[in-house]
């Protein structure tokens, strides 16, 4: 693994010489200068319109900020308290972690064989490869209604196809009943992301050069042991970067489940951006919902560091 | 139709960018007063068109630069949240639903236009007094309200012998069942949206109960009107309706009654209007009656619409100028809704109206003003009740008691919980 | 005649589809039933006895028409398509830089500034959107794409940044010092050996900064009112449902056309993406 920092000293330590020794000084003491230029506009950047709204988001989530009242003050923990006796803030946990875990996995799964397929060059791959990547393209917001309206308590077009193939004998309520509600939202968000999961892991294998695949074929080992031994620590980088960004995507995202199914039936698809804005926004407790929206980040910060742990770790 | 819209602002640095097709800056003086209103987008498209022509026919009698933005009434509350945060933004906003209260420390004192407009028109209401009064006095000067009358379809129900549909609750049961056999089942929504938490409310009060008491501070839920009003709601969902209505949104009910399939739902006359524009021989079938009534009366839900001056606001007496101009001309304006918006003003709601008092199949909606009430009722709307409204906490408890998740003390007390919590925050 | 020869051709040309089928249909039976939706009447669609993927009365070009004639659908697009352009410009102006001195240089904070962009990038616009309405606010830039432009790196640049790093790495070290040590300054180094490797890189950040602006919603809801300068995300949900009455033929059509040429860009950037995404990671 090669990074920047190390090898420059060894590199030039080899072809050691005042002259050099001097150069690499000056150079190593503009450096930190320069680094001020070169960083300096995206660290403003990041504190203007990361770190400063995020603070004021922990200070509103220790407040009583209402929506209409310009005056608010610090209470404490009190909209945390108020959460975590609130059986509905608990749910959303659960259906978040449902929600964005049953997603990926699924997602993965379905990635997978379409990326072996797509590892071949074949008639018409650049169509295929832009028809496929239609559901990640479409925004959100517009993919979410036509899936609402495929969804339809009357007019699904998802029953009619079962009907008619007699796989169901009676409309199913997929927006109503909290099992397939559950299962809806997952549906449409696999639909949504399976493109860019399977580019990713078409990217990784992509990248197993074909000797190596060879030599363990030779070696005599079979396709499951290929993968799990030979093509999978390979891969293992690019599955992380894609498995990080779509995860984090998942479990932030609030327009699919909020314009499908608002949080329903009685709050089993709420996760935490819907509920955080159903609360903060349209009942006006922004304290509260600020709460619920910072409870988010700790979750997804831990589990960003382990998987930077584990990607280290080679 | 491609308005530009420009906007005032002050130059900074970063506006320096200023070379761009949308926006350019004006000097620190305006030349003219300007208004900007925040509205939502009407469910008559015809009612906002005559709105922004009949603003601008004003602004150019009165050298105004008038400026209206139509947004969905579900992103109303997100934008004027973010108005008030950063202290700019329209002069006035359009408040619904969740009454005053929610955003009066940011809005101006109306009490003085709201004498003069009920001076000049009869009185208000009380319902426009309860949506609009904030420690007494009014912070927004009420619009209009939408009221939820029964749509049923006369064909279907005079066969079972009730040919001007169910006058009670009880009634929609008897009938909605006979009618389900036959194919034509009833509908009203147990699902997050609109319909479905107004509806259980109109329910609830005609049962006498409620979720707080005259105070807007005791609780009530824990009643046996409640358990009466949930029990009936279990009976009607399993006897007269399909499961279909927990999947629900705004639009579901309208399109029962259009796919031919629902014989009575209770909505707003906007999806007749839509069915009489699509399928005339259907609607022609439809006819619209008063909200049912229960044992403890006929109350039904209104939905009303108030508008505010904000406080950052830069032209308070010309904003208010143009709501006591709208206001005014209700009665044209209630034309451009085909009848959709009900009054407040004592003058107005005593008729004639037009449209709704020319068609006889309309004339029962004269009498809504009589009998709707809103969120909070018996008590006023505070704060606490729009909290519990916008957190569907009073359906998704009959939700959950309908479909056998909960039995009835559980649903009570789940109730019950849920209610104390929320108004403990403002205890 | 079938030779074998022939046989094993068309395998290899066209083997690939019978895995691909069902995905192909997945991803192709929505899109299908929306283009179909966009020419359907009312009446049709809401005819239960009707047939979803197909007509039962004639076509009909109205929906289009209103999408087009009585929305302002094509400044939303193009407002989008600019706010993109950019967006993605800031971004690499302001990232690159940064990804190259976070990736080469020494200086006090290095490795805590990486960490805090990779973290900074996990906060999401619901959490933001009100504390960030103040500050755009104090900057004079309400209800413009001014506004979203301003903002919207402030998501791009935390992931494109971080992304870019791993390119960056990727450049052999030993090309940059032999570069130095012929007195080439810092950023000649930077414009003309580290630039041109990870052109890949470059595209695979701006495409991924293009998609997310292009999907927002929250930050448009809350800085924009004005129809004239909404975006198409923001725009055709809006404008095109009005409380109870979705006008689904237009909601599918703005759908469609929204997405379809940008999927046709996308399909040619593909291998590019791919080959960045490769290089990228594997640090």
């Amino acid at each position: 693994m090669s990074t920047g920092e190390g090898y420059a000293g060894d590199a030039t330590r080899v072809v050691a010489g005042t002259h050099k020794a001097a150069y690499r000084a000056s150079w190593y003491q503009r450096d930190a200068v320069q680094a001020i230029l070169w960083v300096g506009p995206a660290f403003l950047y990041l504190a203007f319109f990361i770190a400063y709204p995020f603070v004021m988001s922990i200070y509103l989530s220790l407040s009583s900020a209402r929506v209409g009242s310009p005056d608010w003050h610090y209470v404490g923990f009190v909209n945390f308290r108020r959460l975590f006796e609130d059986p509905v803030f608990w749910q959303t946990v659960r259906n978040s972690f449902v929600f964005t875990f049953g997603s990926e996995i699924i997602r993965l799964l379905i990635g997978l064989p379409l990326a072996f397929a797509m590892n071949r060059s074949f008639k018409g791959k650049r169509l295929v490869q832009g028809i496929i990547l239609i559901p990640f393209v479409i925004p959100i917001a517009l993919s979410s209604l036509a899936w609402k309206w495929m969804f339809d308590s009357l007019y699904s077009v998802i029953n009619w196809m079962l009907m008619t193939a007699h796989i169901i004998d009676y409309p199913w309520q997929w927006l109503g009943e909290p099992g397939l509600a559950m299962s809806a939202v997952i549906i449409m968000n696999v639909w949504r992301g399976f493109p860019f999961s399977a580019v990713i892991l078409l990217a990784a294998l992509t990248a197993v050069p074909g000797e190596v695949i060879e030599a363990a074929k030779i070696d005599g080992a079979g396709p499951l042991r290929r993968f799990v031994y030979v093509v999978a620590p390979i891969i293992r980088p690019i599955l992380f970067v894609g498995l990080l960004y779509s995860i984090v995507f998942s479990f932030t995202d609030f327009s699919s489940v909020w314009l499908l199914t608002q949080g329903g039936p009685y709050n089993t698809t709420h996760v935490f951006g819907t509920y955080a804005y159903n609360i903060g926004i349209n009942a006006g407790d922004i304290g509260q919902g600020a709460a619920i929206t910072l409870f988010m980040f700790p979750l997804l910060a831990i589990f960003v560091i382990v998987m930077l742990r584990l990607l280290r770790r080679e | 139709m491609a308005q530009l819209t420009r906007r005032q602002f002050l130059g900074t640095t970063a506006a320096g960018v200023v070379a761009a097709p949308h926006v350019w800056v004006k000097g620190a003086e305006a030349q003219q007063k300007s208004v900007s209103i925040l509205c939502w987008s009407h469910f008559v498209p015809a009612y906002d068109k005559w709105f922004d022509q009949f603003g601008q026919e004003w602004a150019a009698k009165n050298n105004v630069k008038l400026t209206i933005d139509h947004i969905p009434h579900l992103n109303l509350a997100a934008k004027i949240a973010a108005e008030v945060a950063t202290q700019s933004g329209h002069d006035i906003v359009q408040l619904a639903a969740s009454g005053t209260e929610k955003f009066a420390p940011a809005l101006v004192d109306l009490q003085d236009l709201a004498d003069k407009l009920g001076k000049k028109h009869g009185g208000w209401t009380p319902l426009a007094d309860n949506y609009s009064s904030y420690k007494g006095k009014f912070h927004s000067i009420p619009d209009y309200f939408i009221d939820f009358p029964g749509l049923y379809r006369k064909d279907l129900w005079t066969e079972i012998g009730m040919p001007n549909g169910p006058d009670s609750w009880e009634e929609l049961r008897q009938g909605g069942a006979k009618l389900k056999a036959k194919g034509f089942p009833i509908g009203i929504g147990l699902a997050h949206h609109n319909d479905s938490r107004n509806s259980w409310r109109a329910i609830q009060w005609c049962f006498g109960g409620s979720e707080v008491a005259k105070d807007g501070k005791t609780l009530t839920y824990n009643s046996p009107q409640i358990r009466e009003a949930l029990k009936y709601m279990k009976a009607l969902y399993k006897e007269a309706m399909t499961p279909e209505v927990l999947a629900w949104d705004d639009a579901s009910n309208n399109r029962l009654l259009a796919s031919g399939r629902g014989s009575w739902i209770h909505n707003p006359i906007s999806a007749y209007r839509t069915i009489e524009g699509q399928n005339k021989e259907l609607a022609d079938k439809i006819h619209i009656q008063l909200s049912p009534k229960g044992p403890a009366g006929r109350l039904s839900f209104a939905n009303c619409l108030a508008y505010g001056v904000t406080k950052f606001s830069k032209n308070q007496d010309t904003a208010k100028a143009f709501i006591e101009h709208l206001t005014d001309n209700f009665k044209d304006a209630f034309r451009a809704s085909t009848g959709y918006n009900n009054p407040f003003l004592k003058t107005y709601a005593k008729g004639p109206l037009p449209i709704i008092s020319e068609d006889p199949k309309l004339k029962v909606l004269e009498k809504s003003p009589e009998y709707h009430y809103t969120i909070g009722h018996p008590g006023p709307l505070t704060v606490a009740a729009d909290e519990v409204y916008q957190q569907f906490i009073l359906i998704d408890a009959v939700a959950q008691f309908c479909t056998d998740k909960m039995d009835l003390e559980q649903t009570v007390k789940w109730g019950e919980d849920k209610l104390k919590a929320i108004y403990a925050k403002f205890a | 005649m079938i030779t074998r020869a022939r046989w094993r051709k068309f395998k290899r040309d066209y083997g690939a589809y019978l895995p691909l089928s069902p995905y192909l249909f997945v991803v192709l039976f929505p899109f299908y039933w929306m283009v179909i939706t966009t020419f359907k009447r009312d009446n049709d669609l809401y005819n239960l006895t009707g047939m979803p993927f197909w007509f039962k009365e004639a076509p009909t070009l109205s929906h289009l028409k209103l999408l087009l004639n009585e929305t302002l659908f094509l400044t939303w697009l193009k407002n989008s398509m600019m706010i993109g352009v950019f967006v993605v410009a800031i971004t690499l102006i302001i990232g690159l830089p940064a990804a190259y001195a976070l990736a080469r240089m020494k200086f006090p904070g290095n490795q805590t500034l990486s960490t805090a962009m990779f973290l900074s990038y996990l906060i999401p616009p619901a959490l933001l959107f009100l504390p960030l309405s103040q500050v755009v606010r104090g900057m004079g830039l309400g209800d413009s794409i001014w506004s979203l432009v301003i903002v919207y790196p402030s998501f791009t640049i935390p992931f494109c940044t971080w992304l870019l790093m791993g390119f960056v790495r990727t450049v052999p070290l030993e090309i940059e010092e032999s570069a130095q040590l012929d007195g080439c300054s810092r950023f000649q180094a930077f414009r003309m050996i580290i630039l041109p490797v990870i052109v890949p890189g470059i595209i695979t950040a701006g495409i991924f900064a293009f998609t997310l602006t292009y999907q927002e919603f929250v930050y448009s809801l809350t800085f924009i009112s004005a129809s004239a300068n909404k975006t198409i995300s923001y725009g055709v949900t809006t404008d095109l449902i009005r409380g109870d009455v979705f006008y689904w033929g237009s909601l599918m059509a703005g759908a469609l056309i929204g997405s379809v040429p940008v999927a046709i860009v996308y399909a040619f950037s593909l291998d590019h993406f791919i080959h960045g995404l490769t290089a990228g990671a594997l640090k």
